[in-house]
């Protein structure tokens, strides 16, 4: 029975182990389960904070695999060290693949793999039910609140500009989002 | 990796609001590098930035309540070039066509052809056949000698649905001012074709700005 994998407080940072690293080599189903709903989530958000959205699942996978060829390869020495040093390779394969597809100017589809019913990414970044919550929490918000957030992120107006017009600093306008977050991940996490 | 600094504490990401500084993009580059190692080990500032990521991502107006908004901003707001751009072929009848330039063409016989349009041909049906190159593959050369961008958006569309889209980084040798995009009859079957390219401002591409159509058409070999 495997007992150190489960999911600890979300504020208690999650122990890896020897034991963990080696059914990962093995591929057992439950710990290869956890790293998956572990690290893809991080790796994306890595990602997405650099790259265009579009990128990340592509990418994501790419990283992942490597981490596995690497672990499988005895990596890394100190397993309490898992996190880190997947953050190492996704660092660098981030690097190495901005290095790689600005090299080319040959584009190359993957035509063989359209699928009639294919959709646009844009509209498979964020689902029916995630716009829904959004909307409830702006719409739950002070006006002025929604309002410098539409405008920011929306509307894409500079930062600086729309918070002289809105008479706040460049700290209120943190705490708004990070309440506006706050809001959303408890609406997110409700499901 | 080797000269790192040590991640973030949790204790300093929560007191200096390090989500939403890392979803405001305003942490320095070794800030951010400090804080995603943190966020790889710790379950509470992952799933802050990705509900955060998610939420920026999707915030937009409603209709009760965006046009208020517009109203008030000091600048004139343009509709948002990316949101346009997901709509897909709503620019295409302001955006210039190409003719083809490059060509490929083998001399073996595949079961369609790629027909390359000319200017004022944007639909199969006012193609005439006889005016237009045709070969089972092309080259076709995308432009950008226009403003630079760090990324691009290709998206292909046939018979005006989208059915892929890529994001590139911006060529490392822009000398060339060009992209070609390498089509094949076979793989893409009958129909008519356009590729739009976009540029993406930013890695978020909430300011992409529409470059160019391009048609092309697939017909059944006479």
């Amino acid at each position: 029975m495997i007992t150190d994998i489960q999911e600890p407080p979300s504020t208690v940072r999650f122990e890896f182990t020897e034991a963990y690293v080696a059914r990962l080599r093995n591929r057992d189903s439950a710990t290869w389960q956890h790293f998956q709903n572990f690290f893809r989530p991080r790796i994306a958000a890595k990602i997405r904070a650099k790259f265009p959205w579009d990128l990340a699942e592509e990418l994501s996978s790419e990283i992942i695999l490597a981490v596995i060829e690497s672990i499988d390869r005895g990596e890394p020495r100190d397993p309490s060290c898992l996190a880190g040093y997947v953050f190492s390779i996704c660092h660098n394969k981030m690097l190495e693949a901005w290095r790689k597809i600005g090299k080319e100017n040959v584009v190359e589809f993957d035509f063989e793999s359209l699928r009639e019913n294919a959709r646009n990414p844009l509209q498979q970044s964020i689902g029916l039910e995630e716009t829904r919550k959004i909307q409830k929490v702006l719409g739950k918000l002070k006006k002025k609140d929604r309002d410098v957030l539409v405008a920011i992120h929306y509307y894409g107006q500079d930062r600086d500009e729309v918070c002289k017009q809105y008479g706040i600093t460049r700290d209120h306008l943190k705490m708004i989002l990070f309440h506006a977050r706050q809001r959303f991940q408890r609406e997110w996490e409700r499901d | 990796m080797s000269d790192r600094q040590k991640p973030m504490a949790h204790e300093e990401a929560e007191r200096t609001h390090a989500v939403e500084s890392y979803l405001l993009n305003e942490l320095t580059e070794a800030e951010r590098l400090r804080f995603e190692e943190h966020y790889f080990e710790c379950n509470e500032c992952a799933d802050a930035v990705v509900a955060g990521q998610v939420f920026v991502r999707g915030i937009r107006p409603s209709d009760s309540w965006g046009k208020r908004l517009v109203a008030r901003l000091s600048d004139p707001v343009p509709v948002p070039a990316w949101r346009l751009w997901a709509a897909g072929g709503a620019m295409a009848a302001s955006l210039a066509l190409y003719t083809a330039q490059t060509l490929n063409a083998p001399p073996i016989a595949l079961a369609n052809t790629v027909l390359l349009a000319k200017e004022d041909e944007k639909d199969a049906e006012q193609m005439t056949s006889a005016s237009l190159l045709t070969t089972p593959s092309a080259t076709i050369e995308i432009d950008l000698s226009g403003p630079e961008f760090p990324f691009y958006r290709m998206t292909v569309f046939r018979d005006k649905r989208d059915i892929i889209s890529k994001v590139l980084a911006s060529p490392a040798d822009r000398s060339s001012h060009k992209l070609s995009l390498q089509v094949s009859a076979r793989a893409l079957g009958i129909g008519a074709f356009t590729v739009s390219l976009a540029g993406l401002g930013a890695a978020d591409s909430t300011s992409a700005q529409p470059l160019g159509t391009y048609h092309f058409f697939v017909s059944p070999s006479k």
